[in-house]
């Protein structure tokens, strides 16, 4: 499965006509700071359809959302 | 076993009109070509006219058609990329009989059914490209937002299925579900989505995804045709 949605998220990716403009935009700061709540867990329940949805219309800011996540990972000890 | 000759070696020969190597394409892909056309829905008759042409079209022609194996980058297999051109030669095919038969007795088509072919909106000028897009399109559209996001996250961002359970605060057994659910959905809808356009095409899921990624590697400012 893993591959399988990658392939078929980048197609449309590649080939949507809505691409320009969307790329390397960060959410604003409301939206920031809700999304900085749901990585550490904290956001309420009733507010993450809410957040679904307006990653949803603007997919670009789900990496900043997986960021703050990964930025999260306790670091890796060196051997 | 004997190991045949290099694919990039083959196609440049057969660029610069090399007969031997097209006895050589044909040789290793003709039959498989033609069991995937078969596959996917086409007639024997349709299928071998096709291959006929797609052959004569790998060779150079006249000075304004260069031979279709100039828009073969070798991103991707051989094979598969010759199978999308195929695909998609056929779909037009099968499009122009369809409109045909629907053409009045007298032959001429009213102003009505002319529009309506005309207002399709078509922003991929690429049956095949045009078809995989409204499809799989369209299923992500049905699909709920929370589920698209997920996949998102796990699939293109690399979170664990254990981040999402401590972000979204929910067990593992329901983010797995939500992934395996949406991905089903998402196929039913896409393959549905592509029966109630065309529905002498017949691909499975495994083909779909094989030509997405053919299209996202294979094709540079090409139709899927082979022509500009």
């Amino acid at each position: 499965m893993n591959d399988t949605f990658q392939i078929i998220s980048g197609f449309l990716d590649r080939f949507g006509a809505e691409v320009e403009g969307r790329i390397l935009q960060e959410p604003p700061d409301e939206v920031k700071a809700s999304l900085e709540r749901f990585a550490r867990g904290n956001l309420p329940t009733e507010e993450q359809p809410g957040v679904f949805e307006i990653l949803n219309r603007n997919p670009q800011w789900v990496a900043w959302l997986a960021s703050e996540v990964k930025s999260l990972r306790p670091e890796t000890r060196e051997s | 076993m004997r190991k045949g000759p290099d694919t990039e070696f083959v196609v440049r020969q057969c660029r610069q009109g090399e007969p031997n190597a097209l006895g050589w394409l044909r040789l290793t892909h003709h039959e498989a070509l033609r069991s995937i056309l078969l596959a996917r829905g086409a007639s024997l008759t349709e299928a071998e006219d096709l291959l006929a042409d797609l052959w004569a079209d790998c060779v150079p022609g006249s000075e304004d058609k260069p031979p279709l194996l100039d828009k073969f980058n070798g991103r991707c297999s051989l094979r598969g990329w010759l199978a999308t051109v195929l695909t998609n030669r056929w779909i037009d095919l099968k499009r122009k009989e369809h409109r045909r038969a629907q053409l009045p007795v007298n032959g001429e088509s009213s102003a009505d059914e002319e529009m309506s072919e005309a207002e399709l909106p078509r922003t991929r000028d690429d049956s095949l490209l045009e078809l995989l897009y409204r499809s799989i399109g369209e299923a992500f559209a049905r699909s709920p937002a929370q589920a698209l996001v997920v996949l998102r996250l796990v699939h293109e961002y690399g979170l664990t299925q254990r981040e999402i359970c401590r972000m979204a605060d929910w067990s593992e057994a329901k983010v797995s579900r939500l992934l395996s659910e949406a991905m089903a959905q998402i196929r039913k809808d896409a393959l549905r989505s592509l029966k109630t356009r065309d529905p002498w095409l017949e691909l499975s899921w495994e083909d779909l995804e094989a030509m997405c990624e053919i299209y996202q590697k294979g094709f540079f400012g090409w139709r899927a045709d082979g022509y500009r």
